[in-house]
């Protein structure tokens, strides 16, 4: 890596509300107020798709968590209904709203032992991952 | 000030004038007089009968709910979305309401398999340490959901499973009647200010 590569990469690691190379920017990360030893916690937080061509969101992981999965709550008539999303299209300059009663990042399985602030990392299609970390 | 000026200044005054009666208008619209979110049953229901046990793992049956208003939501300790945001916007509903008018917050399980009374314990408190949650045998958590119309049902999802359920925030009266109902989105501000005028509605 030469020098330059090199201060790219501590620059879009130390400025997580930037976009990376990959052209996804992806702003803080919001844990669901639940107790911190909940089994389950809720990610929020907004994907905007700086690049040329759409991005399809694939996964995500985080060192904290045993697994994480994208969800969305829909509620009809009052009832709140919980299902998976397997892949999501970000079309390019669109904004993609983690939010709560919306879609979230289902966190299962914490790890006890973890590190203060969580860093969950959002993966695509192409391969590339950009992370979004708590404030 | 020139006539030209005059004029301006009283077209000005004309548009702004239009412009707070519209905006006026509008906000009579969104904030009728009487609760902003709750729907109000036309006559109070009376809870049924139940034998459940609190967090404490004390019994506890309708006579619990005598004697002071209360807030009542189901929901389960293995959900990451809707129910730690619904506790959270209760906690902060509470803190609205003057103390000595406060109402009991309540979270009913409707996953007693996994919820039990210390695991409630801990969860509730983190929220709000005066709040209490219900649990206790399957068929008595169904009955009380049942006769509240509280839909619930258990999702498989890999290996564990996650609970449809309805998300609704019941206001219980003194008389351990449901007055109101609230469905989400939930706002604090709502929550507690149709509350307060519901309570000096009732006096």
């Amino acid at each position: 890596m030469n020098r330059r590569l090199a201060l790219a990469a501590l620059l879009a690691a130390a400025l997580p509300g930037c976009a990376g190379p990959s052209g996804i920017e992806a702003g803080p990360l919001q844990l669901s107020e639940a107790p911190p030893d909940a089994p389950m916690r809720a990610g929020y937080l907004t994907l905007i798709n700086h690049g040329p061509g759409p991005r399809t969101l694939v996964g995500a992981r985080s060192a904290a968590f045993g697994s994480v999965e994208i969800h969305r709550t829909e509620t009809v008539d009052g009832v709140a209904r919980m299902r998976e999303e397997r892949e999501i299209v970000i079309a390019p300059g669109a904004t993609l709203v983690f939010e709560p009663f919306g879609r979230h990042l289902m966190l299962m399985q914490p790890h006890p032992s973890a590190p203060g602030a969580v860093a969950v990392e959002l993966c695509f299609a192409d391969g590339q991952c950009v992370t979004a970390r708590e404030r | 000030m020139t006539p030209r000026q005059r004029q301006f200044a009283a077209a000005a005054a004309a548009v702004a004038a239009l412009l707070a009666g519209a905006t006026l208008a509008l906000l009579k619209q969104r904030t009728p007089a009487g609760p902003q979110s709750a729907t109000v049953y036309n006559e109070p229901r009376p809870l049924p009968a139940f034998r459940l046990i609190g967090q404490d793992g004390e019994p506890v049956s309708r006579e619990a709910l005598r004697g002071r208003w209360s807030w009542l939501f189901f929901g389960f300790t293995h959900c990451p979305d809707v129910c730690p945001t619904t506790l959270a916007v209760l906690a902060r509903a509470v803190e609205r309401v003057p103390e000595d008018a406060r109402p009991e917050v309540f979270l009913v399980s409707v996953d007693p398999e996994r919820d039990s009374a210390p695991v409630l314990a801990r969860y509730v408190a983190h929220f709000d340490p005066d709040f209490r949650a219900l649990t206790g045998p399957r068929d008595e958590i169904d009955a009380f959901a049942e006769a509240l119309y509280v839909a619930h049902a258990r999702i498989p999802q890999g290996d564990t499973y996650t609970v449809d359920h309805f998300s609704g925030v019941f206001l219980v009266d003194p008389e351990a009647r449901i007055v109101a109902v609230t469905t989400p989105p939930h706002d604090a501000a709502g929550i507690a200010s149709d509350y307060l005028a519901l309570r000096r509605a009732r006096r």
